[in-house]
């Protein structure tokens, strides 16, 4: 097994979360390796930010977290721990082939090579050094100064220089680069990459031709590397120094031990100066001072008779056989003193250097923020939760349904059956909003001419009501005719003003006309055999009103009250639009009100009126409280709306008429000054002038009553004429297409019904032009319905300049 | 599902804007969304994903085709069942008539919550109030959005009024111009209307914060390594000594290289700006022709528009210039007393005062035979202020260009105008003491060596993009 990549493996579990070695200078430099390779990634692609995120963010939830323990994120434990167990799993996913190629295992092996390289080194040098000092030839003694000036001074004075520049750097709060030493930057860290190059070539010239280019690109990054962690990339430097230097030292002692046991040398100093042998006794005691407590003057350092017995003086020894004989032992004194100098001033420094760049290794490896900006991005990328907002499902669903079209037969026939019930309180709010008082006044005036004229009703359609009204409402009918026929007097009043009125004075005689008509269908049916159901029916009307509307019980105010109702929906109807009166108001709701026509039956209008108060007193509260609770009572009708019907069947539609159907959206903003104008754009885009409006938009009892205006009106020159009146700011929808299907099936098949579109209403122009691109929206849709006699147009022009394209 | 998470359905009419909401608060402009109405033709899901868990889904409905006859259906048929959503999906499943309201009630049925969008610039309307009571009676927790994208504001109060009965929250939300800010304000709001969601809701704003959180440093790492790169640029030519006997040769070669330069500039440019959009995640986006950004990075009228004005930039050239004369005095150990610092500011000084038109210098190194012509880095001390408030500039519009927005109608004169600001740089606003920390980082790229003023100017960037994120510090749209 590779030693290279032990470093991963889990310790014995010590502590619970640290179960990961801790950094290593290696590991920096892949940790780097790998920042730096993501950031090339990015760099080429940026899209590449999202999938490196979401790696990251993997990693974090399925390797690292669980490993974490306690450690809170953004504590330097955490992000330390994190980070380390993130490069884990990187070099885990890496290419099992690319393994042994990642820099930081290289620079591990390298740093490995050159420490055993440094050792050897320097042991051989040591050891040929002092073999070369300790050359003895059995002439001149060996040179004491020379020796100790060589291993002794000059190590140790390197050795203080090297403590002097880390001390200097510490002081200096370690701002000084790697250009400081110059023998670091210079020699030995080129030298430590050339050796690692070398080793990577070795590696990479069996290696496949995709990974050799990989790793070539990666080159370069170990001198990055050295410069990230400034201190750190020092003391990677500086150990391989010390342990040379404790090889150099080693090798030295060991050469001169050995040295001396097997061979005599003989040791002395010479000096040209005029030295005393006591000076150089007190140097000697000087330096010797730290061992001379454990071997004293005589074993760890000569005597001064010892110094001045070993001097040489050249000229002695030159001539030989003088008669000059030194004594042996004064030569060999200097043994010991030479190898504890060595040991002390060569050996101890470096191995103090050595073990304290160990520490100091250690320590900055400890003390490692991890905070630098590269990191940090990957630290939060770790730590923020991954955020995907992709489309979970999609797709193309059904285009918006155009409804098909509706058979004539069948439209009816589903007036006939229970039209859905919408309660609208916003609709009875904007009613009471827009009560206009002085419109009243007119609508009344045209009552009195109700009565005096009885005309017979077309009998088919009466018929019809009558068989629906009978059903619905003999149940409740059990008063007689006589208690009924003051209240038919006293409802007409409420009547016209639901009934029509025409647009010009000249049309009034008409209108009066058609009244009448509506009324005696209410008259005939009164004197009728029938006339005993139908009089609930009538009397019943008021009955729902006055919980919306009335709240005074005199006669003359409900018919006011009543009076507004009608003109609630329209506002100028005494000015010109024909209106028909807005049914959900008085529809009468037998089922959910039984008590009413019940009380109603007695025969005293003033008591009946009292009973009227009561209950709009009743319900008054209830209204403003709660809206949707009052609903049920006076709204839900059963009916489509059997009082406009009978009016409709008077409606009569001239040749040149047409019938308005407004939307309510229109209808509500609509002043009673642009009524003419509507009239006059309607006669301008179709040639019609209004024979009867409607209104539509809300609910199907609207709805309802806009159909039977049209089935029930008398056209001279049919096929009958509709304009439909939109607001065409809001794009078509469904229902839209559907009143038109349900108008058609109402007006015939080739009935021409021309579609206007309006745009959204401001204050200047309650009728403004439609923007083009609304328009169109329209137009597909109308197209789609296949609808030849239905026309889309815009009710007012376009404006010249078009604010929209 | 253990948990269950929040489901909103996002309703409203047609062309309300309910893709645009879903899309800016989802950041997502992959949704496809058109000023036609209808674009949306059956409810798609966006599920907001955090570590691959679902904790809040956006759904996207088509718009309400029937209102009305949904309303009536409702209303008949309150007594008979809790869960009118339900009951009226069940019974109409398959007609083709209300094919778009069955696809839009469905999550409703299934429980999701409600996000009614409506239009506030808009008149209240009969379909409006139907839509209102029929989301009222499906009684889920529901919020309303008054999307409003345009300036008219008089019916917003009605649109309140009307929602506030019937909703339990009603928020403003311009899904056009929505900022970072205000998206996290609406998401906070989706708490507010059911509790149970507050975890879940809670978390995915925290994910959305820590996310662009991580995006702001990206973008920040992004301008600094633009800097970086367009200060140290340079572009050299070797030519043949023969090419450049004559003055119409050398001007020919120059013309060349600072032509090659500036696209190289430019390019760089370009890059950063590829990086900031991908970051923020901007598929589909287009610059206004007008704006400043879409103009030449080199041309006079961006040059006027951003940077620093000649005063701050001789200011922050005295500055920088001191610093420099500073380092000289301690080269002297103080035996220039100060006059080094004097020195270096006048000149620098005078550099930001003139500073130099031409954008960078010629450097020709004449050989045998050869000439080495050489253009840059940039020596123009106004260009890397530019270039900086325009790629910040660049940022702004990415981090608040809503997603929402690619169907915006521009032309609508109605629309909400961008605020009319003065053309004015972000650099411009800064204080001395920052344009100072940004001269000196300039100044060492431009050595392209690493700065120890990079971290500061990280800080100042960053406050910039947060500011302009937090809407504290105009995003100045409209430049």
């Amino acid at each position: 097994m590779d030693p290279r990549h032990a470093t991963d493996d889990l310790r014995p579990a010590a502590g619970a979360p640290a179960q990961v070695a801790d950094w290593t200078a290696a590991d920096l430099i892949d940790l780097e390796y790998y920042l730096d390779a993501d950031e090339q990634a990015l760099r080429e692609r940026p899209a590449a930010r999202k999938a490196l995120a979401e790696r990251d963010r993997t990693l974090y939830l399925e390797r690292i977290e669980s490993a974490l323990g306690t450690a809170a994120p953004h504590s330097p434990a955490h992000r330390r721990l994190s980070l380390r167990l993130w490069l884990k799993a990187r070099r885990a996913d890496e290419d099992p082939t690319l393994k042994p190629l990642l820099p930081g295992a290289a620079f591990a092996q390298a740093q490995r090579l050159s420490l055993w390289l440094m050792a050897l080194l320097g042991l051989l040098v040591g050891i040929s050094l002092s073999a070369t000092l300790l050359d003895y030839d059995g002439h001149l003694p060996i040179s004491v100064p020379w020796f100790v000036f060589l291993l002794v001074v000059m190590q140790f004075a390197l050795s203080v220089g090297v403590i002097v520049t880390w001390l200097r750097r510490a002081m200096r709060q370690r701002q000084a680069g790697v250009e400081e030493s110059w023998l670091l930057s210079q020699v030995i860290q080129p030298a430590l990459e050339r050796i690692a190059h070398w080793l990577q070539e070795q590696h990479l010239a069996r290696s496949p031709q995709e990974l050799r280019e990989r790793a070539l690109a990666t080159r370069g990054l170990m001198r990055a590397q050295f410069s990230v962690y400034g201190p750190l990339s020092i003391l990677a430097l500086l150990i391989p120094l010390q342990v040379f230097g404790v090889a150099f030292n080693l090798g030295v002692i060991l050469t001169t031990i050995t040295l001396e046991w097997f061979t005599d040398i003989a040791f002395g100093w010479g000096t040209s100066l005029a030295a005393h042998p006591q000076t150089i006794y007190d140097l000697v005691r000087l330096i010797a001072a730290p061992w001379s407590w454990l071997f004293g003057e005589g074993a760890g350092y000569p005597t001064l008779a010892q110094i001045e017995g070993s001097r040489v003086y050249l000229e002695q020894w030159a001539v030989i056989g003088t008669g000059f004989k030194p004594n042996p032992e004064h030569l060999r004194s200097w043994r010991w003193f030479l190898v504890l100098a060595v040991f002390t001033y060569g050996l101890l420094p470096r191995l103090a250097l050595l073990v304290a760049s160990l520490i100091a290794q250690r320590l900055t490896l400890k003390h490692l923020t991890f905070t630098h900006g590269r990191l940090q991005a990957l630290y939060v990328r770790l730590l923020t939760p991954h955020l995907d907002t992709h489309v979970g499902e999609t797709g193309q669903g059904p285009e918006m349904h155009i409804p098909v079209e509706i058979a004539p037969g069948k439209a009816p026939q589903k007036r006939d059956a229970v039209p859905p019930v919408s309660h609208r309180p916003w609709r009875d709010e904007l009613a009471n909003r827009g009560k206009p008082v002085a419109v009243a006044a007119p609508v009344v005036t045209v009552t009195p001419s109700v009565e005096p004229n009885v005309v017979e009703p077309p009998p088919e359609v009466q018929e019809q009501e009558q068989e629906v009204i009978s059903s619905d409402e003999a149940p409740a009918s059990s008063p007689t005719a006589v208690e009924i026929e003051p209240e038919v007097q006293s409802e007409p009043e409420p009547e016209p003003p639901l009934v029509v009125t025409m647009p010009e004075l000249r049309d009034q005689i008409i209108t009066s006309s058609e009244e009448q008509e509506v009324i005696s269908s209410d008259e005939a049916l009164a004197s009728s055999p029938t006339a005993v159901e139908i009089e609930p029916e009538v009397q019943s009307e008021p009955e729902p009103e006055p919980p919306r509307e009335i709240t005074q019980p005199e006669l003359c105010d409900q018919i006011a009250a009543q009076a507004i109702i009608a003109d609630d929906e329209a506002l100028a109807s005494s000015v010109s639009a024909v209106e028909i009166e807005p049914a959900p108001k008085l529809e009468p709701e037998p089922e959910s009100e039984p008590e009413p026509p019940l009380e109603i039956a007695q025969p005293e209008l003033c008591d009946q009126i009292e009973i009227q108060a009561i209950i709009a007193d009743d319900e008054a509260p209830a209204l403003s409280a709660s809206a949707v609770e009052i609903e049920p009572e006076p709204a839900p009708a059963p009916e489509p709306a059997p009082l406009p019907t009978r009016s409709d069947n008077a409606t009569e539609y001239r040749p040149d008429t047409c019938l308005l159907l407004l939307h309510v959206d229109i209808d509500d903003v609509l002043e009673p000054e642009d009524r003419p104008r509507l009239a006059d754009l309607l006669r301008t885009l179709s040639g019609w002038n209004i024979g009867a409006q409607a209104t539509f938009g809300a609910g199907s009892q609207m709805t309802a009553r806009a159909l039977a205006l049209i089935e029930a009106g008398h056209w001279h020159a049919p096929p009958a004429r509709l304009a439909v009146i939109q607001d065409g700011s809001q794009p078509p929808i469904t229902e839209n297409l559907v009143f038109l299907r349900q108008l058609r099936a109402a007006a015939g098949t080739q009935a021409p019904i021309l579609l206007a579109l309006v745009g959204d209403p401001d204050d200047d122009d309650r009728l403004p032009p439609l923007r083009a691109f609304d328009y169109r929206d329209w137009q597909t849709k109308i197209d789609q319905m296949a609808d030849p006699y239905l026309r889309l147009e815009m009710l007012t022009p376009p404006t010249a300049n078009g604010e929209d394209d | 599902m253990a948990v269950k998470i929040p489901r909103l359905a996002i309703m409203g009419h047609p062309n309300a804007g309910k893709s645009s909401v879903v899309a800016t608060l989802t950041e997502n402009d992959r949704i496809a969304i058109d000023k036609r109405a209808g674009t949306t033709t059956k409810s798609d899901f966006y599920p907001v994903v955090i570590d691959g868990q679902t904790v809040i889904e956006f759904i996207d409905t088509p718009g309400f085709q029937n209102p009305n006859a949904i309303l009536e259906w409702f209303q008949a048929h309150e007594d008979k069942t809790a869960d009118l959503a339900h009951a009226f999906v069940a019974a109409h499943q398959y007609d083709p008539l209300y094919a778009h309201d069955i696809a839009l009630l469905e999550p409703v049925a299934e429980g999701a919550g409600i996000i009614l969008v409506v239009d506030g610039s808009k008149r209240i309307k009969e379909k409006d109030r139907v839509e209102i009571e029929l989301l009222r009676l499906t009684a889920r927790p529901r919020m309303a959005i008054l999307n409003n994208l345009s300036k008219q504001d008089r019916y917003m109060d009605q649109w309140r009024d009307a929602l506030s009965k019937a909703f339990n929250s009603v928020r403003e939300f311009n899904a056009h111009r929505a900022t970072y800010d205000e998206r996290i304000k609406l998401l906070s709001a989706l708490k507010t209307i059911d509790q149970r969601w507050e975890p879940m809701v809670g978390q995915a704003i925290d994910a959305f914060a820590g996310d662009w959180e991580r995006r702001t440093d990206q973008a920040v790492s992004t301008i600094l390594d633009l800097l970086k790169q367009a200060l140290s640029y340079k572009v050299s030519k070797t030519v043949k000594s023969g090419q450049v006997i004559f003055q119409s040769g050398r001007d020919r070669v120059k013309a060349e290289l600072s032509a090659e330069f500036e696209d190289g500039l430019r390019r760089l440019e370009v890059v950063a700006q590829e990086h900031i959009r991908a970051n923020f995640r901007h598929n589909v986006w287009n610059v206004p022709p007008d704006s400043v950004l879409s103009q030449d990075l080199l041309s006079e009228d961006v040059g006027q528009a951003l940077g620093l004005s000649r005063r701050q930039l001789a200011l922050v050239g005295a500055g920088v210039g001191a610093a420099s004369g500073v380092t000289l005095d301690l080269a002297t150990a103080g035996h220039s007393l100060g006059t080094g610092m004097l020195l270096g500011a006048a000149a620098g000084g005078v550099l930001g005062m003139m500073g130099g038109k031409a954008l960078a210098k010629f450097d020709i190194e004449r050989a045998p035979n050869t000439q080495l012509y050489t253009i840059g880095p940039v020596s123009n001390q106004r260009f890397p202020f530019v270039l900086l408030d325009r790629i910040v500039l660049y940022s702004a519009r990415a981090m608040n260009w809503a997603h929402g927005r690619q169907a915006a109608d521009e032309d609508d004169p109605n629309r909400v105008p961008d605020r009319d600001i003065r053309p004015k740089g972000f650099t411009e606003a800064l204080s001395t003491a920052d344009q100072r920390a940004l001269g000196r980082f300039f100044n060492d790229a431009r050595r392209g060596k690493a700065s120890e003023h990079e971290a500061a100017c990280r800080a100042i960037i960053k406050g910039i993009l947060r500011g302009v994120s937090l809407n504290e510090i105009d995003s100045r749209c409209d430049l």
